[in-house]
């Protein structure tokens, strides 16, 4: 349960109850809408959630990478070490962004310059933030090439992008990452383009660096196999808020959450073969027309088998994009906060524990 | 596949290669892509086509469409050999085999309808007359899960899953036998990953399809797939049925693949498996005898043959894919792992 009953200003960073919306023609966006959670020293909280989910968001409002407008940080702090990092002046922002946050993104080949060599870009960033000569720049930026495993350092620090796989970028992009010896490093996808092979390679590294620095790694991904094979926190995130906080272990040995259960049960896995999948039907909502009350209870399974159980004045009828269903009352009107439900795992559902009973799939999909 | 089988596709010697400027001198140098691939994919069946970026199952895919023109080789059809058909027999042949993409973003053309998406190849193929076809158009959305009333929208008001959907009626308009499945669910969400393969599996089911499955999500293949071949560097180095390659993999860099593949248990496999080292290395210039041999762990670990640190054989001979001596479906092409 490492770092979920922290006091504030234990932990590396801290989040509380950001939110990060887009003021647009169509209307505002809440892609981030009160999201809270903290990173603990020299381990990995990962944010998990589906395209659009606002993970991604969350990280960039961290850096103060949004463009501002649309994007406003309405409401929330973000401390870093107990610094607010939404008090500092662009120019104090500047210090921090490359810092002490690195930032590493999915696309390895569109954040690195194409004119300029992969080391002068390593070096580049060692000047400015450690004001060091330019041979000493560009001895760091080797030294840093060898430790994220590139061979032959001193030769790569004369190629560019174009000459390198995608592996090697991404080696690139965290050696430029690590340069000023952050604590905190942002991860943003930092696998999904690789393959299978190489982003275990990568995995591995960012395991042994975290180890080496005690580095505090935030990692947003989509991918669950990549948080059971890296994180130590998870937060799952649905339609701009985190619906279940709680330890890696706990997550994948019981997941309380229906949207999280049902994310479970669609994903193929190896050793497991021919199973009909279970699908959460429906899409992830519209952020400009997001549904009352609980935001996943038109797609959800728990909300309809409890209305079943329930007295018919307590339960209401919405329609949903595969036909109309019965939930409770509650589920459509009213938001579920994330509150505590066992200790160190909190939920966002107010029918968390009849969802807990419910994680067996129901009769009649197992046919087939 | 037993003898009995009845073979709906039969790919013998597939080598496609792409020329590219040579060095120096102009010398003519290619890109390896395909190099002497052989598959059989029996009727109603699903081959899953596995390999890394670069490995070449895309080129297979395409090459078996003639959308990319092969060197050499044969791809028989229902008894048809494609490679050799005149164009205009091959467009009466693709309303037989089509082919599902994997971006359903750059696939589907924006300034169409999605009524004259699917519309299209019922014209081209002549499967409806003019006055059927927008029913029929009605029919096949309705097939794939969307609702008729969409046909007057764009494909740009969809989601991705959705418009996956809409790649899939329009597969199915040309009512074809077989339809190769190029990485269909790799850009999706995981939730809309499921529904995707639900549908193609109810699909398969109900018409009696015969799919060629390309995908790097080995989670995925051993899902949905029969009978499994696995692509390195343009060949296939290990082709056997789904249970027997994850249960039993023999060649190494199966093993390597398949160790790679986080899964969803945490902490396991976290550390204390073999990584493969390296990269994939280029097409154009492949190494000599086995083209794994320079990533290989067991040409390398506990062999006193290789005080070089490769085993002489693995870098001279250019290994074939044998059976297994207890199970002629399963081959592989590692010497070293012969029994």
């Amino acid at each position: 349960m490492m770092g979920m009953n922290t006091q504030p200003g234990d932990a590396l960073l801290e989040i509380r109850d950001l939110r990060t919306h887009f003021f647009t023609d169509d209307g505002v966006v809440k892609a981030v809408d009160g999201v809270s959670f903290s990173v603990p020293r020299g381990k990995t909280f990962a944010l998990v959630g589906e395209s659009g989910c606002g993970k991604s968001v969350t990280a960039f409002s961290i850096l103060r990478l949004l463009p501002m407008p649309p994007a406003r940080i309405v409401s929330g702090s973000i401390h870093l070490d107990g610094r607010d990092l939404l008090g500092l002046s662009p120019g104090q922002m500047r210090q921090v962004r490359g810092g002490q946050v690195g930032m590493i993104f999915q696309e390895p080949m569109s954040s690195l310059n194409p004119v300029f060599t992969c080391g002068s870009q390593i070096a580049e960033a060692v000047m400015l933030h450690a004001r060091t000569s330019a041979r000493e720049a560009r001895r760091r930026a080797i030294d840093l090439l060898a430790k994220v495993g590139i061979p032959e350092p001193a030769q790569r620090f004369g190629e560019y992008p174009h000459q390198l796989s995608g592996g090697m970028r991404q080696r690139v992009m965290i050696a430029m990452a690590l340069s000023c010896s952050p604590r905190l490093l942002i991860a943003d996808e930092p696998t999904t383009a690789l393959d299978v092979t190489t982003q275990a390679q990568i995995l591995d590294l960012l395991g042994d660096l975290q180890e080496r620095e005690n580095l505090g790694i935030l990692l947003i991904t989509h991918d669950l196999a990549v948080v059971a094979q890296t994180a130590h926190v998870v937060g799952v995130m649905y339609a701009s808020k985190i619906v279940e906080l709680t330890s890696a272990a706990d997550l994948f040995s019981r997941a309380l959450h229906p949207y999280t259960q049902g994310l479970f049960r669609s994903l193929p896995r190896l050793g497991v073969r021919g199973r009909r999948l279970e699908t959460l039907g429906g899409s992830v909502p519209n952020p400009l027309n997001f549904p009352t009350g609980c935001k996943f209870h038109p797609r959800c399974a728990t909300a309809r088998m409890v209305a079943r159980t329930m007295n018919e004045s307590d339960t209401v009828v919405v329609t949903t994009e595969t036909g109309p269903v019965r939930v409770p009352a509650r589920c459509a009107s009213q938001e579920p906060p994330l509150r505590q439900e066992q200790p160190g795992h909190s939920v966002a559902c107010w029918h968390a524990r009849a969802a807990d009973q419910a994680d067996a799939p129901p009769a009649e999909e197992e046919q087939q | 596949m037993t003898p009995g089988d009845d073979i709906l596709l039969s790919v013998r010697g597939l080598r496609t290669y792409f020329p590219i400027r040579g060095g120096l001198l102009g010398s003519k140098k290619f890109v390896r892509a395909v190099d002497g691939v052989d598959l059989d994919i029996p009727r109603g069946a699903t081959l899953g086509l596995v390999g890394e970026s670069g490995s070449g199952k895309t080129t297979v895919g395409r090459s078996i469409l003639r959308l990319v023109h092969a060197n050499a080789g044969k791809v028989i059809f229902d008894g048809v050999d494609v490679l050799s058909l005149a164009p205009g027999r091959m467009r009466d042949m693709r309303c037989r085999m089509q082919m599902i993409f994997q971006d359903p973003f750059g696939s589907l053309n924006p300034r169409m309808t999605v009524g004259d998406i699917v519309a299209e190849p019922l014209a081209v193929h002549r499967v409806v007359r003019r006055p059927e076809r927008r029913m029929r158009t009605a029919q096949l959305l309705d097939r794939v899960g969307l609702s008729p009333a969409y046909m007057q929208r764009y494909p740009h008001e969809f989601s991705g899953g959705q418009r996956q959907r809409i790649g899939i009626a329009r597969a199915l308009a040309a009512q074809p036998a077989f339809i190769i499945c190029d990485e269909p669910v790799s850009a999706l969400d995981v939730s809309i990953q499921a529904q995707i393969l639900n549908l193609l599996k109810d699909l398969q089911d109900e018409l009696g399809l015969t799919y060629l499955f390309i995908a790097h999500n080995l989670a995925v293949v051993e899902h949905f797939c029969d009978r499994i071949a696995v692509m390195y560097l343009g060949k296939i180095v290990e082709t056997a049925p789904r249970d027997a390659l994850y249960n039993n993999p023999r060649h190494p860099y199966t093993q390597a693949l398949l160790a790679a593949a986080p899964s969803c248990t945490p902490g396991d496999g976290g550390g204390n498996c073999k990584r493969l080292e390296g990269e994939t290395p280029s097409p154009v210039n492949p190494p000599s005898g086995c083209a794994f041999h320079p990533r290989c762990p067991l040409t390398r670990v506990g062999n006193e043959l290789a005080p070089l640190g490769v085993d002489e054989r693995c870098s001279k001979i250019t290994p074939q894919l044998a059976a297994l001596a207890d199970d002629p479906l399963h081959a592989h092409s590692c010497i070293l792992s012969r029994d």
